[in-house]
């Protein structure tokens, strides 16, 4: 008896183990709206300048491809700039092991190189989702200087509040 | 493979025939601490090239690998037999262990901005270990033959002056880069048995590497989207100033450094009555 305790108690450890990644990416699907959008410039002191705060400003859907993807899912976002762009896209959205990324694939533009999103995940709650994106002396994303961190005096910071709304 | 399983298959079905003849057959559950040595030539190639080129912009630097900073702790479980007639009996076992260790590093830059680097290394141990026993049980000795499938992984971010920790495109080298490696190791054990709690000390050393390919042994990001090839680098230099060329040149990090010795110590206990 004792021995069949412990055999249930280390598959259902591993069964846990196995279904992490797939319930944090199960905890994505669903509707959201971004409840804040901030723009800022870090300085070297580590100062933030706001260029753009937000409220309201646009939403998120995400679906499932098939009930077994883990680290794929669909994704249509709507972001409305104070200025009046928009970014809008459908396509599909994928997360790391850890959930530590999330990519929205070739959501800048339709390449093979340097169109992908990347979001860090800052905090990953069952209603609400904390992203942030950077860029370096006044490039987003992809800037020039991609490899000595000391040639530059200032970066820029996307972030963006997501708040569950089904 | 195939025929070792079958053959400790068709040995332990025959010992439980002549149940007389097995003296214990038990299940056991424990853990223990691996030390390991791995080759920090390859990780020290990127962490030197990396501090010399921004060496006069840095307060910190990388600092350099020793070798021995991915020591483990293991779980395991398995299964065990001691057979046979006499005083000195021999005994068999097979059991599984995972275990897992890391190390952090940083550099820090004049202007507030630090990238860091943590280095993850987990292995799973199938081991299949043989040998005598003396003293009427009390001290073991065997020889071990190890599959070891062992994953690397880089996490390697910026951390700007306001705290924000990143793992976007901003720098090329961000991102979650992953390796794998599969080696045979053969090893030894001694154990020391008090009533149904084992103290023993293991030492394994690998014979060859399984797999996978040897153009597959690299650090690699999926997600990395800036111009390939995105290999984690050793040869950093080459990664900046030759980006298209650096892993055709080898100057890209390989899994197979982290083939190495390793040595631990625990304890485990023997499920069910004392026999």
């Amino acid at each position: 008896m004792q021995k069949f305790g412990i055999l249930i108690l280390a598959a259902a450890l591993t069964m846990m183990s196995c279904n992490k990644q797939k319930r944090k990416m199960k905890g994505l699907v669903g509707n959201w709206t971004i409840e804040q959008s901030e723009r800022m410039t870090i300085t070297s002191g580590g100062s933030e300048m706001t260029d753009e705060d937000i409220s309201n400003c646009g939403d998120m859907v995400i679906s499932d491809i098939h009930e077994d993807s883990t680290t794929v899912k669909n994704v249509d976002f709507t972001y409305y700039a104070s200025n009046g762009d928009t970014l809008d896209f459908v396509g599909k959205l994928y997360t790391d092991d850890k959930n530590k990324r999330i990519v929205f694939k070739n959501a800048l533009c339709d390449s093979t190189v340097g169109c992908d999103l990347i979001w860090t995940v800052d905090k990953s709650k069952k209603n609400k989702q904390i992203w942030s994106a950077y860029g370096v002396d006044g490039e987003w994303f992809y800037p020039t200087n991609n490899s000595d961190p000391n040639n530059a005096n200032q970066w820029l910071m996307w972030r963006i509040t997501l708040t569950r709304n089904d | 493979m195939r025929k070792l399983y079958l053959g400790v298959t068709l040995l332990l079905t025959s010992l439980t025939a002549q149940a007389q003849f097995i003296q214990m057959k038990k299940t056991y559950t424990g853990s223990y601490y691996g030390f390991k040595s791995i080759d920090p030539a390859g990780l020290n190639k990127f962490v030197v090239g990396f501090n010399e080129r921004y060496g006069g912009g840095m307060s910190e630097k990388f600092h350099q690998y020793k070798g021995g900073e991915f020591g483990q702790t293991f779980t395991t479980s398995g299964f065990r037999f001691i057979f046979g007639n006499g005083e000195n009996k021999w005994t068999l076992s097979t059991d599984y262990a995972f275990g897992s260790g890391k190390d952090k590093n940083k550099a820090v830059f004049t202007n507030g901005v630090e990238q860091r680097m943590e280095v993850r290394y987990s292995s799973n141990f199938v081991t299949t270990t043989f040998g005598r026993t003396f003293k009427e049980n009390k001290y073991w000795l065997e020889g071990m033959l190890t599959t070891n499938l062992s994953k690397m992984f880089i996490e390697y971010t910026t951390v700007y002056p306001n705290g924000q920790e990143s793992f976007g495109s901003e720098y090329r080298l961000n991102g979650l880069y992953t390796a794998n490696l599969k080696t045979m190791e053969f090893g030894v054990q001694a154990t020391y048995k008090y009533k149904k709690y084992l103290l023993f000390a293991r030492a394994f050393a690998p014979i060859f590497v399984m797999g996978p390919d040897e153009k597959e042994r690299n650090f690699v990001d999926e997600r990395n989207n800036n111009t390939k090839p995105t290999d984690f680098p050793s040869d950093y230099n080459s990664y900046v100033d030759n980006p298209a060329s650096y892993v055709s040149d080898n100057g890209q990090l390989k899994s197979t450094n982290f083939k190495g010795i390793s040595y631990g110590f625990g304890f485990i206990y023997l499920i069910g009555k004392e026999q």
